[in-house]
This record gives C-alpha cells, structure tokens and sequence, in this order.
C-alpha cells in the first residue's frame, strides 16, 4: 500500500515546486498555510486540507477563481464545511483534485506521495488538469409499473413516497406511507421535498398528470432520482393498498 | 448567576423546566438576556478577508469606519471573525495567533475603543472552530468568558462547527443517534396483573415530520434541521408521537417500548419519555437506548416507571435534544460572561445557521440567530473583493436568505430579538449597484442586524457603494425604535397568505410593509426576479392596515387620511397621494422602490 503523505510533507513539495522555498513566516502572512498546518503537520494532510492549501497556492500564482464552479455541486460532501466550500470547489472545478469516488470529494479522506506529487503537477500545468465535464443532458423522470414499484419499495425502506394530490384528497384515502406534498406548494418551494437532491423520490396522483408535472419540477430543481408511478386511480385494478 | 461549563462527555441533562421544549413558546427570556436592543450595526472581517484577517488590515477597518463616517450613521461593531486565533488553548485558555495579531486581542480592543467603535470576537459551541483551531468553547465557557471580558468584548459571534451532540459541519455525521428518537413499533404499559398494549398506528403524531413508515413503524421523530432552503421556518418544527392512555386509578407502573434504533437524520437512538405537556409534564426517561442492529431490527426497551393520572394520560414517545442541547450550550456560555460581568450588555449573535430552528427558543439568550447557512462561500481576501449571487439553489444567494427571512417577522421583536439572514455582500464580484441597493433596503426592513463585509480601503465617501451602505433614510427604518420587522403584505405568486407562505421561486414581486414608531409606514415593492417586471404593482391602505394594523402606533389616522405624503428613500423625491393607492409601474430586474409614507 503507498505511503500517505503528511502535513508537512505536503508542504514542503509546495515550497520546493511551488512557492519558490519561502519561509514559513511568510507563508502564514500569506496565508499559504496556517497556524494549524504546522501544529499537526506530522499527521496525514486531509484532502480538504490540501483543496484550501492548493487553491492559496493558486491565487498566489495570480490564477483566478472560477466564476461557474457549478460542476463541484454534485458533490454531496462539499458542504460538510463552510469554511473550505470554495476551496474543494474551485481545486474540483479546475480538475485539479478530482472525487475519490462517485459524488463524493472525500473531505476527511488522505493523500498518497503520488497524488500529491500529482496535484503539483496539475497546479504547475494545466494540460494536466481532468477538468470535470458537465452533463448538460438533464435527469430523466422514471415512470415505473405497479409491481415495480411495489417491489422496490419493499426492498429499501428510504424511499420517499410522496402524494401530489391535495390535502382534502390525501385525507380521503392515500397510498400507505406516504407524505402528502401538494403540487401546489411544491411549485412554491420545490426543496421542501427533502433536503437530499440524491434521494429516491416516487410520486403519484391520480391518474399520472399531477405527479408528471410535480416530477418536471423536481429534476429542475436538481433532484436525481425521481421517479412517478402509476396514480390511485390507474392503479385500481392492480393494487388494494390503501389506507 | 455561576459560571459553568458544559461536558464533553455528553449531552447534559436539562437544567430546568425554562429550559426545555415546553418553555420555548412562553416568550420568557432567561434572566441573564439583556433587554430591549435594536439589530446590531457593524463591519464583520469574514466576507472581507476571511481567514486572512490580520491585526493590521482590522485597524485599517476601524480607521476607515470613522474616516467614512460610517460610525455616524450607526455601525458601532468591529467583529473579528474566524482565523485569529492560536490553533490550540495554552493553559486552558484561548489566546491570539502570533503571526497575524503580534499585540494580543487587548491591545486590539483598546485601539478600537479608542476610536469610539465597539469590539466583537467569534467563537464556537463545539470543540473546534470552523477552521480547525481546537478552542471552541465547549467544555471551557466560563474560562472564555473571563478572556473575553479581560479583553473588553463588546460583540460574541458564535457557530456550532464541530458540535457534538448534533450532526453539524464537521461533526460525526453519526450525531445524529443524539438528535432523532428511534423508530418506534409499539408501547406496552404494565400495571400488577393488566397491561395494555398500543401499536404506532395506535399513537398519534403531534407537530410534523414524524409519520408512519410503510414497513408499520413511527419514524423522523425529532427537530427539522434548517440550515438549507428546502424547509419553512414557520409551524411545528419538530414531531412527537402521543400515545392516549386511560388508568382506572392513579399509580405507578411501567412503560416498555418496542424500538430499532440508527444513525443518521430520521432514525436516532435518543428517547425522551413524557407524561403530560406544558407546565405538566414530567420527564421519565431522557437518554439513548441500547442500539439495536439496524433501524428495522425491533425489540423492547427495558421498564421504564411512570406515574399515570386515573383517567386519560398523554404519553409523549419525543426527542427535543436537538434544540435543547444548543440552548444549553449557548446558555452556558451567556451566563458564564454574566457570572464575570454582571448585567452586561454583550451583544450574542447565535450563528448555528438555523440547523435547530432558533426562532423558537433563541430570544431567550441571544440577540439574534442565523437562520441559514452562509450567504456566500467565496469569500474575499487582501485585494480580493470575493463574489456573491444574487439567486441560486442552495443558501449562498441574497434571495435564498431573503426568502426565508421575510416570513420570520412574527420571530422577532425589541423584547425578543432578530433574525439574521446573514452578513451583506455590498461590494462582492457578482453584485450590481441595483442588487446592493435592493439587499440594503431588504435587510433594513427584515431588522436584520447589518454587518458590512467589504474592505473599505475601497470605499470613498460620496461614491455608488458609499451611498448605499450609508444612506441614513433606509438606515433608520432597521433603526426604529418600535422595533417591528416588516410584513409581506402582498406577492404575486400567493393571494391568499402572503405573509406566511415560505416560497423559493423568485419569478415574483413582493411588497413589504413595515410600521414605524412616529405612525409612519415603510413600504417596500421588490422584483426578486432577475428580469425586468413591466406591470403595474399595487397595495392600498387597507390592505396595509389589515396586515399590520395591529402594531401600527397611528392606525386610524392612516386609514383615514385624505392625503398622503411618500418620500421616495433613494431618490428622495417627496409625491402626494390622495387615492390612498400607492402603486409602482415598473421595476427593473432586482430592482426595488422604498417609501416612507406619512398619513396628513
């Protein structure tokens, strides 16, 4: 198994390749490094440790930010610190510092001699960068049979099942466990749904125009896996569970 | 009041009825609270130099605030935000980063003192700030607050990174054990020989949030979390499930519950166990269960002794740890600074970005409360002026903060405290002169506290961004001494309440309406949209009186005047009206038209 780079290691490759050996006093007013890089530096550097170190070392080389950084929100770790959003965003959308695995940067993952020497490399020359591409084909809706659905919400209890219809309507008789979100106040706030844009939603209605509409709203307001099953009315005939 | 600290080891056990779930709708702030101040007014170094703030650039700050006069028009704060700290306590105590600010915090105090201004600081109520120093307060608050009153802290910003009791930034996402009660299957109440038995589908959900999972059990029951956009402030925010049970006669007897228990939102391993609500409830049970294999792995919970009434007894199967723990964690620390000055008028900005929905319990030891996660990440630096939005998806956009505060009015109040849809971006790559003077007067009219957040090495008095931040007009109504938060009385998308509806689609204009203290009335029309809106937007005075009436000093003569006079507060161009209409034609794309209007 390769050696994981520390800290200080990784510091010192920026010093060498980089920051044309500058001493650390003035790397800190610079805000290179910080007071607790040195602190812990004989520890593992964190990878969001070298995405905020890697990005200062961009912006001392005179390289600006990215203004559309939007390729690094699919990343479902990226908000797990305000403090290092821009930087894991800015190193990810400049394919500096690719994911670790799919949909996720790995904040509190560690870095290997190779990766580090790599990211060096990346930040010196950018026709080594794997700069993100952008899906710009847009998430379809899934529609789904009975049996489907039913069999897959018998498999993974964190299915979101969720009702369009009204309130008046849920109340005379809805499909068992199910959340009643109305269309209408979806369209005001579609986020209300659930705060996971990579959740697995199944909606229904009615008769299936409803929840096509509920659906439509929801994938552009960035949800992945939605899906619409048949409504009360279509599924009549196959299904006697409602409560 | 003692000093205390609050323990590493776990949650602690609530202090006292005033500090639990049902005291937060009491409206009684705890005895330590300050009174009666307006928002806060001040600079703020994190969207201006974020964690490269030094002691230099902060004196420069204070220098310019006088030079601009911007002291005159009202921002007394300088707060120092995260980044100027030593990563580790020495002796136990918090101390200065040696490198950015050589002369100590005191030293820095006193040079803003001396210019008049007031002096503010950031912390933490989790083990580590933001950045990573390993000095929140958690566990050393009443060490903390005597630092911070050597140094003469005026002003105590405080985040939740790195809590441990709630699954915040940085914390173990497995936190959540501490914030969700288990899935629930059923309950079991045995007395002598008799039992009864009730299923999930038996109980009833109270609040929101908690309901019946399909595979027959009770699930999410526990605090919403608010630090994204996707969830209104306003109801129930949090669920409960009650169970109705009738004893022949009053006695003991014991109480076992069928449960699976997880990690994660949803699911939890912490149970609160209650007979009664309000001013009778009594809590028998307050901690986790031993956790089971998977979150659909059921078994029963060892006895637990409760005491029922004869009659009917409402049994409350709950966890509002997640409010009550932060509650106690900002309590701590309050009390502590109270301990070492008593009756201080230290400003508590709680900042934990509305993750346990503050604008419940918040007002009984803060100023104000975030109520979102931050309104930009790309921060700026030394010769950077950072960059903002004025829309988008997740909560770093003026719109995102603005949507969720407007329906926040009935939160605040002079007795009470503010909401704070964060820090203004005035002066960020991204905002436009248009977007600044529409954020300006949005946040003067919400009574947010108003942080600049610009290096104002950059800012001439007399010029664009000048005349914004400093416009005395728009300043004073934040300013009023009434103290009343503006409603939204009108919204193109929502006829029928839209003072309440929590809405994110930003294709829409809004009108505000704000009372003020000498029976003038602010009004406010905003295009939150990013396209010009070409129609003609309307409010009349009884509209404004059927929605603000109530908190109007000079309600009848505003209904009743045959004139009118609205002083435009960009502009300042001064119209009459006798319609008792007002109306504005056009507004650009994030565009708005203030008015100060006086009944004759």
């Amino acid at each position: 198994m390769e050696e994981l780079i520390t800290g200080n290691g990784f510091i010192e490759k920026m010093r060498e390749s980089l920051w044309g050996n500058m001493e650390d006093e003035e790397a800190l007013r610079r805000g290179l490094i910080t007071d607790l890089d040195r602190l812990h530096g004989e520890k593992a550097i964190r990878r969001s440790q070298a995405a905020r170190i890697a990005h200062h070392t961009l912006l001392y080389r005179g390289e600006p930010d990215e203004a559309d950084w939007s390729a690094a929100r699919g990343l479902k770790d990226l908000y797990s610190c305000s403090t290092c959003v821009n930087h894991i965003a800015q190193v990810f959308a400049k394919g500096i510092m690719e994911e670790q695995t799919k949909g996720l940067f790995g904040v509190d993952e560690c870095i290997t001699c190779s990766q580090a020497q790599e990211t060096i490399r990346r930040i010196a020359d950018k026709s080594f960068r794997r700069v993100p591409k952008r899906s710009d084909v847009p998430e379809k809706v899934r529609f789904l049979q009975e049996g489907e659905a039913q069999r897959m919400l018998g498999e993974d209890r964190r299915i979101l099942l969720v009702d369009v219809r009204s309130r008046k309507d849920y109340a005379q008789g809805h499909r068992q466990g199910s959340v009643n979100v109305p269309l209408k106040d979806l369209a005001l706030n579609p986020r209300m749904i659930c705060a996971d844009t990579q959740a697995v939603i199944f909606l229904y209605c009615a008769r299936g125009y409803q929840s096509a509409l509920a659906a439509g709203l929801l994938v552009d307001a960035g949800y992945k896996n939605v899906s619409v099953i048949p409504g009360l009315q279509e599924a009549e005939g196959e299904y006697g569970g409602i409560s | 009041m003692a000093a205390r600290r609050t323990s590493r080891k776990g949650p602690e056990k609530i202090a006292g009825r005033e500090y639990g779930f049902g005291a937060f709708a009491n409206g009684k702030a705890l005895p330590f609270k300050g009174k009666g101040e307006l928002p806060a007014m001040g600079w703020n170094s994190w969207n201006a130099f974020g964690s490269g703030n030094t002691q230099e650039l902060t004196k420069q700050m204070a220098d310019a605030m006088v030079r601009l006069e911007l002291d005159k028009a009202g921002y007394a704060y300088l707060v120092l935000d995260d980044g100027c700290y030593r990563a580790q306590r020495v002796d136990e105590r918090i101390s200065n980063e040696e490198v950015k600010f050589p002369d100590g915090f005191a030293a820095l105090s006193d040079y803003v003192h001396g210019k008049g201004l007031k002096f503010g600081m950031y912390n933490d109520i989790g083990t580590n700030l933001c950045a990573g120093a390993a000095v929140g307060t958690c566990g050393h608050e009443d060490l903390d607050a005597q630092s911070y009153v050597e140094w003469g802290v005026d002003f105590l910003k405080v985040d939740n990174c790195y809590y441990p009791w709630d699954n915040a930034t940085f914390s173990d996402r497995t936190n959540a054990r501490y914030t969700y009660a288990p899935n629930i299957r059923g309950i079991r109440v045995s007395t002598g020989g008799s039992e009864i038995r009730q299923s999930a589908e038996d109980g009833c959900f109270r609040g929101q949030g908690g309901y019946l999972h399909r595979g027959g059990y009770a699930t999410n029951i526990g605090t919403f979390d608010g630090t994204n956009t996707g969830v209104t402030p306003l109801g129930e925010r949090s669920g409960e499930l009650v169970f109705a049970v009738r004893a022949r006669e009053e006695g003991t007897c014991t109480l076992c519950v069928e449960y699976a228990t997880g990690q994660e939102e949803g699911v939890g391993q912490w149970l609160q166990i209650a007979v009664g609500e309000k001013e009778d409830e009594i809590r028998y049970f307050d901690g986790f269960l031993p956790p089971t294999e998977d979150p659909e792995a059921f078994v029963w919970s060892e006895p637990v002794e409760i005491f029922l009434k004869k009659g009917e007894n409402l049994v409350r199967l709950m966890n509002h740890r997640r409010q009550e723990n932060v509650l106690n964690s900002y309590a701590a620390l309050s009390e502590s600074l109270d301990s070492v000055k008593p009756g201080n008028d230290i400003v508590l900005s709680i900042c934990e970005w509305g993750k346990t929905q503050p604008q419940n319990w918040g007002y009984k030891v803060g100023n104000s409360w975030r109520i979102l996660n931050d309104i930009t990440f790309q921060v700026g630096a030394d010769g950077d002026p950072g960059r903002a939005r004025w829309a988008g998806d997740g909560t770093d956009s003026i719109t995102s903060q603005y949507n969720k505060a407007v329906v926040m009015d009935e939160f605040a109040g002079l007795d009470r405290g503010w909401n704070d849809p964060d820090m203004l971006v005035i002066g960020m790559d991204g905002i436009s002169l248009t977007m600044s003077r529409t954020h300006m007067t949005m946040w003067c009219m919400m009574n947010a506290p108003l942080m600049l957040g610009i290096d104002l090495r950059r800012v001439e008095k007399g010029d664009e961004l000048w005349k914004i931040m400093a416009n005395r007009e728009v300043i004073a109504l934040n300013q009023d001494p009434l103290g009343v938060q503006a409603k939204r009385i009108s919204c193109s998308l929502e006829e029928e309440n839209p003072d309440s509806v929590y809405i994110t689609n930003n294709e829409r204009v809004d009108v505000l309406a704000k009372p003020l203290a000498d029976g003038d009335v602010a009004l406010l029309f905003v295009n939150v949209s990013e396209k010009d809106w070409q129609q003609e937007i309307a409010v009349d005075a009884e509209r404004i009186v059927k929605y603000i009436g109530h908190k109007m000093t000079a309600r009848d003569r505003f209904l009743d005047a045959q004139v009118y006079r609205l002083t435009d507060l960009w502009t300042g161009t001064v119209t009459q009206e006798r319609s008792g209409i007002f109306s504005v034609w056009q507004l650009e794309a994030c565009g708005c038209a203030a008015y100060r209007i006086r009944p004759s």
